[in-house]
């Protein structure tokens, strides 16, 4: 199946830039997540790529074939741009059967009877509804009528799946299931696709590749794993789930990595940073979890060998969050949390910042 | 005298319950409820000569000034109803319970939060209740003429029907004088509206208000408001038949005595009558099916399509309505003679009539299908969209599948108004061509009340059947869907 590149595009509202230079290329065959708290231009760019906005520059293609370029004046309506997309309240045709919104885009195509019902068949047992092609959308749960939405949405056997908030309206143990469900049909279609949500679970969760979006732009592109753990802003940092700053004057440590001074802090922070940072602050991003904590019993056996591991701190917050404890601490005169999957005992423990744990990050 | 009535008729805001009985003058024929006000409440009507003569109380004079205006809130009631129930089911819930939560009780939630919310919608229904007796004609004419009294626009009708060429100038310079008038109060009308949007909605999303508690107050409120109803628009539609079923209406003789099927007959018999009939239910069952039809794309090209003009085309549906009918009467007339072709078709024919009828009431279907339209989610069109239908494949295999029950809606409201409607063509009706309208108001002028009676009677009895069978079969539908 052909990629999808969007190039530059451009979109101002008044003095707003609704989309600010947006370009990506969803791969062939993978699963693109465009991120980012509402506002953010992510539905936008989406309906952009299904023909349902027009930005002001720009290009979109799709394999070789053009979708919208903003200087030749092409904008391929809608209609005939093929593509399979869901919409946020899935938008099922209340007056038609589940059959019948399945059969949809099928008979817009004038295919034959016999193409229509074998198709349509196929497409709901992949979702597994193929018992319920005679009821109505009214009829269906939730997640029931979102897998009906996703079936029609394939049932033309498009080149690319457009998926804008999908499981916004399902339960959190549903849309699990959904998310896990909506992953292994995407890897055994081998469909590209495009995916909008605020949710950074479900992101992280399903993507080949990230894209947060922030006030019109892309702010920071990669795998999961990379943008959870090198953030490279603030915004991004703080989006993808809890964060610790820690600013202060870096300077070359002896192996080659560096070494932060974080006033208030005892001691100094160790991270590895590609370019050289320079003269002026340096803010790292830690992840709560990646602190290493050692509780009060492991720090009085460290201190009985007389080797205090990490920096002592104060326990001045605790907070069960079911399947892990989140901490407040105090270390020095620095605030810091840190979640851990046991609880620490009462009194002092010590923390430890790893070379690995901190990323630089500009504000 | 038209603004106190108007005034008078927006102190109705408390009492929501009384539902849609209030709504029944919209319903019911106005030139029907005229008659049958006058058969019963009239200087010589029936309950008024048993009130005065046999119980010799002094009796109350619909033929005035005061009289018409009664009749006149009767009838323009339902639109400040609809105005100020709008506003109040539209309002914010929360509101009322934070008077209660601060100790407030029912007359301080009154006297804080429902009437200044209401301040716009009273205003509004108060200026386009003023519109509409700017420009009714069947009151003055059925009520007022007996008394001299006369307002523009039967004035203007007079003035027509009783020259000797036809179309005197008069008419033509008065129908523009009413046009502006008219045109300014609603312009007027639009500038306040947009001031007060400001301040009044809120596009979030809030609970209802709870229904006040009435207490003590419950009942004697309740048979207030069934008895207004009753005397209103009950008694009137039995004075109606029973008017239209006896020879003379009269405190001498009991009705039972004269009961006669003479005006019925009559009907039957006197191709005019005959003919208006059938006439207006052509015109009807025309008109309504072909008004909806192209009002229903019209709404869709407006508010669901990239149709360059869409934004000019509310306002266009719209104005019909807000114009005079008799200066649409006029208009009309005026078309017709200056374009030769078609022109010269539709003048004398009923297709002209049909065509001004309809234009001028499309904004009432205009009005039902849009607010239906605005429910559909968007996302719906989208959908089709994405699935490759075109905007025509869209409005055919969606949009208008989903707008099914306002489509029905919109045509049993067409079917019911072009049955009643009568001021735009009283300067289009040929010999031939008349209508229950306009045929009532020439038989009237010859003083002949009883198949005038019976003629409205059958515009009611028609109102009723389509009311019965649009909204019967929706009923049937969900009962069926339940089942």
């Amino acid at each position: 199946m052909p990629e999808l590149s969007v190039r530059h595009l451009t979109q101002t509202l008044g003095s707003t830039r609704i989309l600010d230079d947006v370009d990506f290329t969803v791969a062939d065959g993978t699963f693109t997540t465009l991120l980012g708290p509402s506002g953010c231009g992510k539905t936008t760019s989406l309906m952009a790529i299904a023909g349902f906005h027009t930005p002001d520059g720009g290009t979109i293609h799709h394999g070789d074939r053009v979708l919208f370029d903003a200087a030749a004046g092409h904008d391929l309506p809608a209609e005939r741009r093929a593509l399979g997309v869901v919409f946020q309240s899935y938008a099922l045709f209340p007056h038609m059967t589940v059959g019948q919104n399945v059969a949809y885009p099928l008979r817009l195509r004038r295919a034959g009877k016999q193409e229509i019902q074998h198709r349509v068949r196929t497409v709901l047992e992949l979702v597994e509804l193929a018992d319920r092609a005679d009821a109505h959308p009214h009829q269906l749960s939730g997640g029931q009528q979102q897998r009906v939405a996703l079936a029609r949405a394939l049932s033309h056997a498009p080149t690319a799946l457009l998926l804008d908030e999908p499981f916004s309206n399902l339960d959190a143990k549903l849309r699990e299931r959904a998310r896990d469900w909506l992953t292994d049909l995407q890897r055994d279609l081998g469909i590209t696709t495009v995916f909008v949500t605020h949710d950074q679970t479900e992101a992280l969760a399903m993507s080949d590749q990230i894209l947060v979006m922030h006030q019109g732009r892309i702010v920071r592109a990669g795998t999961p794993s990379d943008v959870y753990h090198h953030p490279g802003t603030r915004f991004v940092a703080e989006f993808l789930g809890r964060c610790n700053f820690l600013t202060g004057t870096a300077r070359k440590a002896a192996g080659g990595g560096w070494q932060l001074d974080v006033p208030g802090l005892p001691g100094t922070v160790p991270f590895r940073a590609d370019a050289p940072p320079g003269d002026e602050t340096v803010t790292l991003a830690v992840r709560p979890e990646a602190l290493v904590i050692a509780g009060p019993e492991a720090g009085n056996g460290a201190e009985s060998a007389g080797e205090p591991a990490g920096r002592p701190a104060k326990i001045t917050h605790e907070t069960f969050l079911g399947d892990r404890y989140l901490y407040s601490l105090a270390v020095g005169q620095v605030a810091l949390t840190a979640l851990t999957p046991h609880r620490l005992g009462e009194g002092d423990v010590h923390v430890t910042v790893t070379e690995d744990a901190a990323s630089v990050i500009v504000d | 005298m038209a603004r106190a009535r108007c005034l008078h008729r927006c102190d109705l805001p408390g009492r929501r319950w009384l539902g849609p009985a209030l709504l029944a003058p919209l319903l019911i024929p106005p030139l029907g409820l005229i008659v049958g006000w006058e058969s019963l409440y009239g200087p010589v009507g029936y309950l008024t000569q048993l009130w005065s003569t046999n119980l010799h109380l002094p009796a109350w004079n619909l033929e005035s000034l005061p009289g018409i205006s009664v009749l006149g809130a009767v009838v323009t009631l339902p639109v400040a109803y609809l105005t100020c129930s709008a506003v109040l089911e539209g309002g914010d819930g929360t509101l009322e319970d934070a008077v209660r939560a601060s100790g407030g009780g029912n007359r301080q939630v009154l006297k804080s939060v429902t009437l200044p919310t209401l301040r716009s919608a009273m205003l509004d229904s108060s200026l386009l209740i003023f519109a509409l007796c700017m420009e009714v004609l069947g009151l003055p004419l059925f009520l007022g003429r007996p008394a001299g009294i006369d307002f523009i626009a039967s004035y203007l009708y007079g003035v027509w029907t009783g020259s000797a060429t036809p179309d005197p100038p008069i008419v033509s310079a008065g129908a523009i004088l009413l046009l502006l008038l008219v045109s300014g109060i609603l312009v007027v009308r639009s500038l306040l509206m947009r001031h007060q949007a400001r301040y009044a909605s809120s596009a979030r999303a809030t609970p209802p208000a709870r229904p006040i508690r009435l207490g003590r107050w419950r009942l004697p409120l309740a048979i207030g408001a069934g008895g207004f109803v009753v005397v209103t628009s009950v008694i009137p539609l039995l004075g109606l038949g029973l008017m239209s079923s006896v020879t003379d209406l009269t405190t001498l003789v009991p009705p039972w005595q004269l009961w006669n099927g003479a005006n019925w007959s009559q009907i039957w018999r006197d191709p005019t009558l005959h003919r208006a009939f059938t006439n207006s239910l052509l015109i009807a069952a025309i008109g309504s099916v072909a008004t909806v039809a192209l009002v229903s794309l019209a709404t869709v090209l407006a508010h669901r399509s990239g149709f360059r003009l869409r934004r000019t085309l509310p306002a266009l549906l719209v104005y019909p309505r807000a114009t005079p009918g008799i200066v649409f009467g006029v208009g009309f007339f005026w078309l017709f003679l200056i374009v030769n072709w078609p022109g010269a078709l539709l003048r004398n024919s009923l297709s002209g009539e049909l065509l001004a009828l309809c234009v001028r009431n499309l904004t009432l279907a205009y009005v039902v299908l849009a607010p239906a339209l605005a429910r559909l989610n968007p996302e719906l069109d989208k959908a089709a969209t994405a699935s490759g239908a075109g905007w025509w494949t869209t409005t055919r295999t969606v949009t208008l599948p989903l707008l099914r029950p306002a489509l029905r809606s919109a045509m049993v409201l067409m079917f019911v108004t072009l049955v009643s409607d009568y001021d735009p063509v009283v300067f289009l009706a040929k010999p031939d061509t008349e209508l229950l309208g306009t045929t009532m108001l020439q038989t009237w002028a010859k003083g002949l009340p009883g198949p005038v009676a019976a003629l409205a009677l059958v515009q009611v009895l028609l109102v009723a059947v389509a009311l019965t069978v649009g909204f019967g079969w929706t009923l049937l539908k969900k009962a069926r869907r339940h089942a």
